[in-house]
């Protein structure tokens, strides 16, 4: 979809960009990443043309960008940029609608796509459409800078730094909300951040850039994994190992969880210890099926029985949903001190269970390989 | 109470201005009881009425030339083509708003001649330095961030200048263009020195005959105007920015 062939970018004798080539696939997200003056928002506006390389060439689709009428080709391409990516003397729908308006559409469909577009970022056309930039909180411009990117439908998406102005808690939420949109919209997008959690959260390839080279690229997994030298060692912290936990879902790391009905629990906690603590956790529930506590396997090899006395649960507490991240299991089985977590669904029926154990071998494997 | 006063009482002067310009016996009563013992009251070679619309031609025909050339000049030497000139006219122009409109009127007369095309030269030069003056600032305050993005939206320059820039930058340029229009209501009465005509008729004859009620009519007459031109303008101005204010 994107290709950069050899691509060099010099300003005068300082070299931001030094010979770079690398692929981008199709409905892909590739995250750049890496230290300030490192050339990553230099490629990316060498995509759309906001600048020229000095040589080499950068790809759409087969055919050099610099073959394109600089302005038709940006009309097609997303591009969202850090706050002040909003014109301030438009309204949210003339901001919106700006590039349909340059690409000449008509009134009726622009204002159809807009509030659209409104609808889709979760703003309510009628509250939003007349208001101008300055009457926006951080996260909403940002919201209205990613429908504007979209207007048109763009199968790319340029995007530097575009939460990077927004309150740590807002930028999570404006991060998942746009996972969301991608998984259904699949637009190729170039993404470019100083941000490593951001970078894990959304990226499908890394691209780590330094000095205007690239260090290493791949699935964000595997750079956590294994960087390939001390810088980026280095840029991926001492806690790189906890930062690929949250590359993976719940849903694909569950087992099939044992549960059994409160009335039983009495019975079952005074069953015989044949193999001491070698048992799983029995997962409580009541009559509904949603999870109200557990019997944790008794670790004292010398102990009568095989269970601990019953430990109420709360579900909020304890559990996981399938889509969070390994990460979060970890961080709630250390938090209860057990050896798994359990996942439950949004009703508190209990769905499986995250053991510590296979959170260990995935750890292990990951290193290994 | 206040608010209905504050809002009546442009009008009401405005009105009076009315009154006072086309209404003789009324203008004669009033001057006759500020300035008692003339011979004469009211100019009788040419109506007042006549010489508000000579004043409001060489103001329309100089102001309107001036904003016209001098937004042109402001937004060439902000373009990458013109940016050599950028500093040259900017001193040039801040410059020359300290000569005094006399001076200027006394060099255009030896150049152009007697009569309303050198007075309508000499307010064309005098009145468009206000306006280069902000159109430049205009321009040059705006922040590059959403000339980028205007950019990367698909703007053509053309379009990056009619879209983004000069909607930006109108509130200081329309700020401009009244500062000049009303600095021009005053400086065209010194037209009437090499005979352009306009109010300045009046007060020059006036002197010349020592009738403080001709000097007098004319100032007053020229004060009005340009308090309504400057109402007028700021009016219009405000309603265009409430919407988008804030």
């Amino acid at each position: 979809m994107i290709e950069f062939q050899d691509v060099v970018k010099q300003y005068n004798t300082q070299t931001a960009i030094d010979d770079i080539s690398f692929t981008i696939g199709e409905a892909e997200v590739c995250v750049l990443i890496g230290p300030s003056g490192c050339g990553k928002t230099t490629s990316l506006k060498l995509i759309n043309r906001m600048l020229e390389p000095s040589s080499g060439a950068v790809l759409l689709n087969g055919k050099p960008v610099g073959s394109f009428n600089p302005e038709q080709l940006r009309r097609g391409i997303g591009y969202v940029i850090q706050s002040v990516g909003l014109l301030p003397h438009m309204n949210v729908a003339e901001n919106v609608g700006i590039v349909p308006r340059l690409l000449k559409w008509e009134r009726s469909r622009r204002e159809k796509r807009t509030d659209e577009l409104l609808d889709l970022i979760g703003l309510d056309p009628g509250l939003y459409r007349g208001k101008y930039p300055a009457q926006l909180s951080g996260g909403e411009a940002q919201r209205i800078g990613v429908a504007r990117a979209l207007a048109a439908d763009p199968p790319v998406l340029l995007m530097d730094e575009p939460f990077g102005a927004v309150d740590p808690l807002n930028r999570e939420i404006l991060q998942l909300e746009f996972a969301v949109l991608q998984r259904k919209l699949r637009k190729t997008v170039v993404f470019v951040t100083h941000d490593l959690d951001e970078a894990i959260r959304l990226a499908d390839t890394v691209v780590i850039m330094k000095d205007g080279r690239i260090v290493q690229q791949g699935q964000p997994a595997d750079i956590l994994a294994h960087p390939a030298d001390n810088f980026v060692r280095q840029f991926v912290g001492a806690d790189r190992a906890l930062k690929r936990l949250a590359c993976f879902q719940v849903v694909d790391h569950m087992q099939s969880a044992e549960t059994i009905p409160r009335e039983q629990t009495a019975k079952r906690q005074q069953a015989p210890n044949g193999d001491g603590g070698q048992h799983p956790v029995l997962w409580v529930t009541n009559a509904d099926h949603a999870l109200v506590g557990m019997l944790e396997p008794d670790p004292d090899h010398h102990s009568a029985v095989a269970y601990r006395p019953y430990v109420e649960l709360h579900a909020d507490e304890v559990g996981v949903r399938p889509v969070a991240s390994l990460r979060e299991a970890l961080s709630r089985i250390l938090g209860q001190g057990l050896r798994a977590a359990p996942v439950i669904s949004e009703e508190g029926m209990v769905l499986g269970e995250v053991r510590l154990s296979d959170i260990e071998e995935l750890n292990q494997r990951g290193i290994a390989r | 109470m206040k608010r209905v006063v504050l809002a009546l009482l442009p009008v009401a002067l405005l009105a009076s201005f009315g009154v006072f310009v086309w209404n003789e016996p009324i203008r004669g009563t009033i001057l006759q009881i500020m300035f008692p013992g003339r011979l004469s009251y009211i100019y009788e070679r040419v109506s007042l009425a006549r010489l508000v619309y000579e004043h409001v031609a060489l103001v329309a025909i100089s102001g309107s030339l001036a904003a016209i050339a001098g937004v042109t000049l402001g937004v060439f030497v902000t373009r990458p083509i013109g940016r050599d000139f950028h500093p040259i006219v900017q001193d040039i122009s801040s410059v020359a708003q300290t000569f005094p409109p006399v001076a200027v009127l006394a060099l255009a007369v030896p150049a152009i001649g007697f009569g309303f095309a050198p007075s309508i030269a000499a307010l064309f030069i005098y009145s468009i330095l206000p306006v280069i003056n902000n159109t430049i600032s205009g321009l040059d305050s705006i922040d590059a961030g959403v000339v980028e993005a205007s950019r990367g939206v698909g703007m053509t320059r053309r379009q990056i200048l009619f879209l983004t820039e000069l909607p930006l930058a109108a509130r200081v340029i329309a700020a401009g263009i009244r500062t000049s229009l009303v600095i021009n209501v005053g400086t065209a009465t010194i037209g009437a020195v090499v005979g352009a005509g306009g109010l300045g008729t009046v007060i020059v004859s006036g002197l010349v005959r020592d009738n403080a009620a001709y000097v007098f009519t004319g100032a007053i007459t020229a004060a009005f105007f340009a308090f309504g031109l400057d109402y007028v303008i700021g009016r219009v101005e405000r309603r265009f920015y409430d919407a988008r204010s804030n």
